[in-house]
């Protein structure tokens, strides 16, 4: 499964941002070619999507959920479309008075378009990446890319030195152990008898 | 004697699936009725000892590029390939030439020299197209074909979309006209279609001319067509598939609705326990192998509409001297060093006319001539210092009134009249340069390898009814059959003929999905 991961320093505060992440309209201006989104309930959005392939535009209609959220840290939707099924995760860290935001974005083309759909996601994950770091610029002031993005294991981090490499990695690794606990949690009411 | 896959032919569909399978765990035999393997992708000493000729395919346009060389490693089997800086060169009567180059900016120069607008339309179909292109053709290629209602729903929403299902729609010769207005880079785009046996006026196949104006590539397979195929031989036997040739299958044997194995022409009897894989053309595989009365009527009669009746070619290997040297090299240098030479006369509708000809066998007396020197390229297939050459007109396999037959009377009479069309571009190509010659008429090209039905060298023609989701049959394109347990991997099926493995990497994904094997690929 295509996945990218992507990493901002945003001028403002958790809390900030939190607010700004979980509404899904202020989010939405941010993702480049989202056209039109319509909220169905607290959790859930339809968005219209317009990814352009030289002149050629590709509208994808998906449904967006959040499945999983621990405020103002941890937020879990998953997008499915006709052809495809995006999970992103976003976590948020502390670092001083402003937030780190990292985003993980896994992409699935299912059926017969299955290989154009992570074709072109391999293509265009990175630049469109840049340009939603680029909006958030322009909304929150000054942002500092600490990342590059990349494919998952093949990071790039700049001007990191390694302590902070290591740093970096145990968050990320905390970030991991939080899926695996909210995994198990779920796994255990769905197996619950009753429930 | 028994394996969970047995696959019939051991063409380089059929190897790269086997290759697939097997890698997965399962074990695969291929059984292949001539000595060698590889169907197409055949490289003998067809003139004289040394001198290694291509008989079928010589160049591997998708290859290197493909899932299938990255997945099965074949650079570590031994397949390699070299990539002419120039690639084709369109030589005009009047010793102006136009060669292709993969880079655009350079292409579109190239273009200039005939029209500037045309230049400027060129780079802006790059600009406009070019990413589409990219991101699309080969990952179609690389899966079962989608159904036309999935490509038109996603086009249909936009203007542009909509501009390529016009063009998709038209011929080449209508799009070629709506978009350039220098008749030489139009013979020369129109070559790009009828080179791999696309009817200059056929409707339905505008899109698959805009990917031939956009993409241009020329790969060479070093040693030699043959050596992608011994590559994949050895990718199957790498994780303990067979391979065995000079074993010809007289039949599937089909119990119930199910193919339970294959029984050969020696009598032998192997049993399959999860599936045969069919690497031979419809009509020998489903009319012969299976038989009617293992099938479904409405699948018959599409296995009997299957049509071969396209252009062929007639085909001469030489062994030469020297390389030839073009009268239009005197104006455009790297037209003597390009993958090929070709010479289709000075307008669109010299090529509509051959083509209208073919139909009705009459072998054209004009040069529809395309020559390669891969020697130019990869010294290996000739003694130090000397070349070969393959040099294809396009021919019918008829001939009118004497049918396949009059090859016979009329070959080497039109071998000459052939050779006289080149030298007259290429004056040194005498016969004191030519050390060594084979002519392969359509019959013969049948003969060697008799997937290729009437001597078309796409196992099948590729017109709209023959391609894509229609490829082999409408409802029948996911290389899966009415016989449980009987699969298809052929270039009859998506995405057609030509050397790239689409097929037999396709179908290898069908069948793990069916038997949920290990997609060690994905």
């Amino acid at each position: 499964m295509p996945e990218r991961e992507t990493r901002f320093v945003v001028n403002a505060s958790p809390a900030e941002v939190w607010k700004f992440v979980r509404d899904v309209h202020s989010l939405c201006s941010c993702i480049p070619g989202v056209e039109k989104v319509t909220l169905l309930d607290e959790r859930t959005a339809d968005l219209t999507v317009k990814e352009k392939v030289g002149v050629v535009p590709l509208i994808v209609k998906l449904t967006a959920r959040i499945d999983a959220e621990d405020p103002p840290h941890y937020l879990h939707a998953v997008a499915t479309a006709d052809h495809l099924t995006m999970e992103i995760d976003v976590g948020l860290k502390p670092d001083g008075t402003r937030t780190e935001l990292l985003g993980l974005i896994r992409v699935k083309g299912e059926g017969p378009l299955r290989p154009v759909v992570n074709s072109l996601f391999d293509k265009r994950a990175d630049e469109r990446a840049a340009q939603f770091a680029e909006q958030l610029e322009r909304r929150f002031g000054a942002v500092g890319a600490v990342g590059a993005v990349g494919a998952v294991g093949a990071e790039v981090v700049a001007e990191t030195t390694p302590e902070e490499l290591v740093r970096e990695r145990g968050w990320l690794a905390q970030v991991g152990e939080w899926l695996r606990r909210l995994w198990q949690r779920l796994q255990a009411r769905s197996a619950s008898p009753g429930k | 004697m028994s394996y969970d896959f047995v696959i019939v032919g051991a063409g380089h569909h059929g190897l790269a699936c086997a290759a697939y399978l097997a890698r997965a765990g399962e074990s695969v035999l291929v059984l292949e009725r001539s000595s060698r393997v590889g169907g197409g992708c055949s490289t003998e000493e067809a003139t004289l000892p040394g001198f290694r000729h291509n008989i079928c395919s010589v160049v591997h346009t998708h290859v290197p590029t493909s899932p299938v060389y990255r997945d099965l490693e074949l650079e570590r089997h031994g397949v390699r390939y070299v990539y002419p800086e120039h690639l084709r060169g369109t030589i005009f009567p009047d010793q102006r030439s136009l060669v292709m180059y993969r880079d655009a900016n350079r292409m579109a120069d190239e273009i200039a020299r005939f029209s500037a607008r045309d230049a400027r339309t060129f780079r802006q179909l790059v600009a406009d197209y070019g990413e589409f292109i990219d991101s699309t053709y080969l990952s179609l290629m690389y899966s079962p074909p989608l159904a036309p209602s999935l490509q038109s729903a996603q086009l249909e929403q936009s203007a542009e979309g909509r501009t390529l299902l016009q063009w998709q729609a038209s011929t080449p010769v209508q799009l070629l006209d709506e978009l350039f207005e220098s008749e030489e880079v139009k013979v020369h785009f129109l070559a790009r279609m009828t080179v791999l046996g696309f009817p200059p006026d056929q409707f339905g196949q505008g899109w698959i001319c805009l990917f031939r104006i956009l993409k241009a590539e020329a790969p060479i397979c070093v040693g030699g067509s043959g050596s992608l195929a011994l590559g994949l031989r050895r990718a199957v036997e790498a994780h303990g598939g067979v391979v065995q040739t000079d074993a010809a299958v007289h039949r599937i044997v089909v119990h119930g609705n199910r193919a339970i194995g294959v029984e050969l022409k020696d009598g032998r009897r192997i049993d399959a326990s999860k599936a045969v894989v069919t690497n031979v053309e419809p009509k020998k595989s489903f009319l012969g192998m299976v038989g009617e009365e293992h099938l479904p009527s409405p699948f018959v009669a599409r296995v009997k509409n299957y049509h071969s009746n396209g252009r062929s070619l007639f085909v001469l290997h030489l062994a030469l001297s020297a390389p030839p040297h073009y009268r239009a090299a005197a104006g455009n240098a790297p037209v003597d060093l390009a993958f090929s030479q070709e010479m289709f006369g000075g307008r669109v509708e010299d090529q509509v006319r051959a083509y209208r000809d073919i139909a009705t066998g009459v072998p054209p007396r004009m040069e529809m001539l395309q020559v390669t020197l891969p020697t130019l390229f990869d010294p290996s297939q000739a003694p130090a210092g000397r070349h070969t050459a393959v040099v294809w007109q396009y021919a019918p396999y008829r001939i009118e009134p004497d049918g396949p037959e009059g090859w016979r009377r009329l070959r080497d009479e039109y071998a000459e009249h052939v050779l006289g069309l080149w030298s007259s571009y290429a004056p040194n190509i005498t016969k004191d340069v030519i050390l060594g010659m084979r002519i392969q008429d359509p019959t013969d090209t049948e003969r060697h390898n008799d997937n290729l039905v009437n001597g078309v060298d796409v196992v099948g023609d590729m017109t709209p009814d023959q391609m894509g989701w229609f490829r082999p049959f409408a409802g029948w394109s996911d290389y899966r059959t009415p016989v449980e347990g009987l699969y298809m991997c052929g270039g009859y099926c998506h995405p057609g003929g030509g050397v790239h493995a689409g097929a037999g990497h396709n179908a290898a994904g069908v069948i793990a999905d069916d038997y949920q094997l290990n997609r060690w690929w994905d």
